[in-house]
């Protein structure tokens, strides 16, 4: 328990840093009602729900890249589903059906070809776009009715999904035997075949996991603004590993857990609400976006750099880990 | 006693040094002399300090306390350039050499002979690494690729590389765990070669007590971070060496062996991978230990990984406990009872960064689990009681793998793979790397599994562990079994012979013969 305490220490710490800074800057975000948009921000755009499935994601070392253009599809085929009055709840199953497909698809490529992930999710990435507009390019897709909206209207929908999503990917990671096995391979693959754990059929796994994540956030976010959309979901890949990886899981595979992924997506979409309450332009969003990807990823290699050099007994306090140096700073 | 600079009596002198780390002390007023021209061993347990007192030389840590003399002058060593620009050089257990380039580049890496304008005066470059190769004795071409080249002659071009910038003294961490036999004498005919033209002073670091004897002029014993006596390795008994460096009076290091059983755990019929191993048959008994040596690329791990499902074989058959089973993954291997223990533990045997909880887990996933979910108690309680059983020295369960000794992983590698149930284990290399006490523990480990009727395939390359830790010896020699020797049948110079092949035997014997009067 301290253990785990002391893990989400550093992001904990940073997310109470951040709503200090705002709250001393922007007297007007005293209220709930600012910590009820981010909520509503990071649940109804879906953005935590593809972070729950980019997370197990990157602990099985199987980057992906093409969520946001299964975001896409995905929109359009519940879009394509419900105005051709198909039942909500059957839509929403194909729907789901589909994003596992194209997360197969993905796992099945890495397997059989052997090429780096992050080649082949980018493949698969204009692939799956391609796929979108092909289907939904030019159709009106709008007005499904109540009962699918519910999904993305305001809190309690969208809360609901990402709870869900929580739920199930808290259980796979942390209690069953397939959780611990993308741990295993996440951190080192050879190890873990050596073990007897079935590295390539979990690979496929991890994808569609991932794909049916991505599937779900789409379904929430398009019941949210009651239209489907081609165009949806453009960088969003990148939103989800920066939110991922903020929280603490690893880049480099086997740390990390969906707990932390919370935190992240929390600080993420903190700093954005921070950036609107001290009004600063849109444009400035993408800006962050970027750097907080940038700055995420850095930590992760500062900490990997960090935990050799304690193999090695080498003590040197340029490589001890960001955060630690944050702790010590606060 | 400060002597003259132009007349030292030590080229290096470390005289009270003391290393602490948060809770240890590492280095305890430790006082080290390196003459000019001698060839001196370290010699210590792991944890004894040898590596701290290495790194405080190199630059790489700065002491608490204490004073390093080089030529008899007091000079502050702050860091590794400082240690460069005294002419002190480090070969590590790891190779360090730029694989993509050849070795003329790399012997003069960083500092090419250069033509006006920045241009690489390839001549000279080619023509000076030759020249070095050549007074060496180092028979390679220098415009070949570091790549193309075994590790033995990658040491050697490391130590050239050395040599290249006027090394007053070479300092070898365990430079000869990685090298055959054969090559060890190459390697060791350089050094004497260098003290004896160039005055070189080395420092040597093994875990070999043998190859003290053989290569060592003095040896200092280090033990729990204090220096417990520096003597001449001809004055020195081995036995008496052993005691000085664990501390107290040897116990028997390997146990005696019992019968083993009549059933076979193990058979495996006309094994052919590629060129790779060429029809191998063998059996292992249950409660036996067949101990399978030879020299470095003879196929000991192909073999060993070939029948624990690891790598894929053309024809064969493998049976265990006269089952014939069918083996396409590592994961056929566990099913039917087979495990293979690689030899390098840190990047095959353990996930570094992951406890040692979860790396016990990962083999026995299927065993622990129902309808998919792990049922945790069950391994915490499976955890604590094997890592009582072998005594792995660490705070918790959830202590990560890279925190450990190399001993403890070692024992964290055997715990897994216990955990797995298996009825034959391959172990490879069983303890490289690993001290005297930590080898005695793993030892008593495997003699705890033969007792449960488990049958070992034991790779080994250390003579000595083949002869006394097995039943029988198996030799191997380019792809296939050459002889085959039973308990008490054959000495160290038997399986040279055989590993090496008759042709070439005689100059190696003597050597070998050496060896084992050292060892004895």
């Amino acid at each position: 328990m301290q253990r785990q305490l002391r893990e989400i220490a550093g992001p904990l710490m940073g997310l109470v840093l951040i709503w200090v800074v705002i709250l001393a800057l922007a007297p007007i975000a005293r209220d709930w009602e600012a910590f009820d948009n981010v909520l509503e921000n990071a649940t109804g755009s879906g953005l935590f729900i593809m972070c729950c499935g980019m997370t197990i994601a990157l602990i099985g070392n199987c980057l992906d890249l093409s969520v946001g253009s299964i975001y896409a599809l995905v929109s359009v085929v519940v879009g394509q589903l419900l105005v051709a009055h198909v039942p909500f709840p059957l839509a929403i199953a194909i729907a789901l059906g589909a994003g596992a497909i194209c997360g197969i698809i993905n796992g099945t490529i890495v397997v059989v070809t052997g090429i780096p992930t992050l080649i082949a999710t980018l493949g698969t990435q204009m692939a799956f776009r391609g796929v979108a507009d092909m289907w939904g390019a030019g159709v009106d897709m709008e007005q499904f009715g109540k009962s699918f909206d519910w999904f993305g209207t305001g809190l309690p929908g969208p809360l609901f999904c990402s709870v869900i999503a929580f739920g199930i990917l808290w259980f796979i990671l942390s209690k069953t035997r397939f959780g611990f096995q993308t741990y295993a391979q996440g951190g080192n693959e050879e190890v873990a075949r050596l073990a007897g754990i079935p590295v390539k059929r979990n690979i496929v796994l991890i994808y569609m996991i991932c794909g049916i994540m991505a599937g779900l956030a789409s379904i929430v976010y398009t019941a949210r603004v009651d239209f489907a959309y081609v165009d949806r979901g453009q960088g969003m890949e990148l939103l989800a590993i920066a939110g991922v990886v903020i929280g603490g899981t690893s880049m480099f595979g086997g740390i990390g857990g969906v707990g932390k992924t919370v935190l992240g997506v929390m600080i993420y979409e903190s700093i954005f609400a921070g950036l609107i309450y001290l009004h600063y332009d849109a444009f400035w969003q993408q800006v962050a976006t970027g750097v907080v990807l940038i700055v995420a990823v850095w930590m992760d290699f500062y900490q990997r750099r960090a935990s050799a050099s304690r193999r090695t007994g080498v003590i040197n306090d340029s490589k001890r880990s960001l955060w630690s140096r944050l702790r010590l700073a606060c | 006693m400060p002597s003259a600079p132009d007349s030292p009596e030590f080229v290096v002198e470390m005289r009270a040094i003391v290393k602490g780390f948060p809770g240890v002390l590492a280095l305890n007023r430790v006082n080290f002399q390196l003459r000019p021209g001698e060839v001196h061993v370290l010699l210590g347990e792991n944890g004894a300090g040898k590596s701290t007192l290495i790194k405080v030389l190199s630059g790489a840590y700065k002491a608490d306390a204490g004073d390093i003399l080089v030529d008899g002058v007091r000079t502050p060593i702050a860091s590794p350039q400082d240690a460069l620009d005294q002419g002190l050089r480090f070969i590590y257990q790891e190779l360090s050499l730029a694989k993509n380039l050849d070795i003329a580049r790399n012997m003069f890496l960083g500092m090419e002979p250069m033509r006006r304008g920045g241009i690489v005066d390839e001549k000279t470059l080619y023509a000076r690494a030759s020249e070095y190769l050549t007074r060496f004795h180092i028979d390679l071409n220098p415009a070949e690729m570091v790549s193309k080249l075994s590790v033995t002659e990658q040491k050697m071009v490391e130590i050239a590389r050395a040599l290249t910038t006027r090394a007053k003294v070479i300092v070898l961490d365990e430079p000869t765990d990685v090298l055959e036999d054969r090559s060890r004498k190459d390697l060791f005919a350089v050094i004497r070669q260098l003290k004896q033209e160039q005055g070189v002073a080395f420092v040597y670091i093994s875990h070999r007590y043998a190859e003290v004897a053989e290569i060592g002029d003095r040896v200092t014993i280090l033990r729990d971070g204090t220096n417990v006596g520096t003597y001449d390795i001809k004055d020195l008994e081995f036995n008496k060496m052993i005691e000085l460096m664990i501390g107290g009076e040897i116990k028997k290091q390997y146990p005696d062996l019992r019968t083993p059983s009549e059933e076979n755990a193990l058979r495996v019929d006309g094994l052919v991978r590629g060129r790779i191993l060429n029809g191998i048959s063998l059996v292992v008994k249950r409660g036996e230990i067949v101990g399978v040596t030879g020299l470095m690329g003879a196929g000991k791990t192909e073999l060993g990984r070939a029948i624990a499902g690891v790598d894929r074989f053309d024809s064969g058959q493998v049976y265990v406990q006269e089952k014939r089973i069918r083996l396409h993954s590592p994961q056929d291997g566990i099913r039917e009872g087979i495990a293979y223990l690689p030899e390098d533990r840190k990047s095959l045997g353990l996930i570094q960064n992951h406890s040692i909880r979860e790396n016990y887990a990962y083999p026995s996933l299927y065993r622990l689990s129902t309808l998919g979910v792990v049922n945790q108690r069950r391994l915490d309680r499976e955890v604590a009681d094997i890592m009582a059983r072998l005594s792995v020295k660490a705070p918790d369960s959830l202590t990560f793998a890279m925190q450990l000794s190399g001993g403890n992983q070692q024992k964290v590698v055997v715990a897994k793979w216990l955990g797995a149930q298996c009825q034959v284990l391959i172990f490879d290399e069983p303890t490289r790397g690993i001290d005297i006490n930590g080898k005695r523990e793993i030892y008593g480990i495997m003699e705890e599994l033969l007792e449960r009727g488990v049958g070992i395939l034991m790779l080994t390359s250390d003579y000595t562990e083949a002869l006394e830790m097995s039943h029988r010896v198996v030799v191997m020699r380019r792809g296939a079994i050459c002889r085959e020797f039973a308990r008490g049948e054959a000495t160290e110079s038997d399986i040279l012979r055989e590993a090496i092949g008759e042709m070439n035997a005689a100059d190696h014997s003597a050597g070998a013969a050496a060896a084992v009067g050292g060892a004895a």
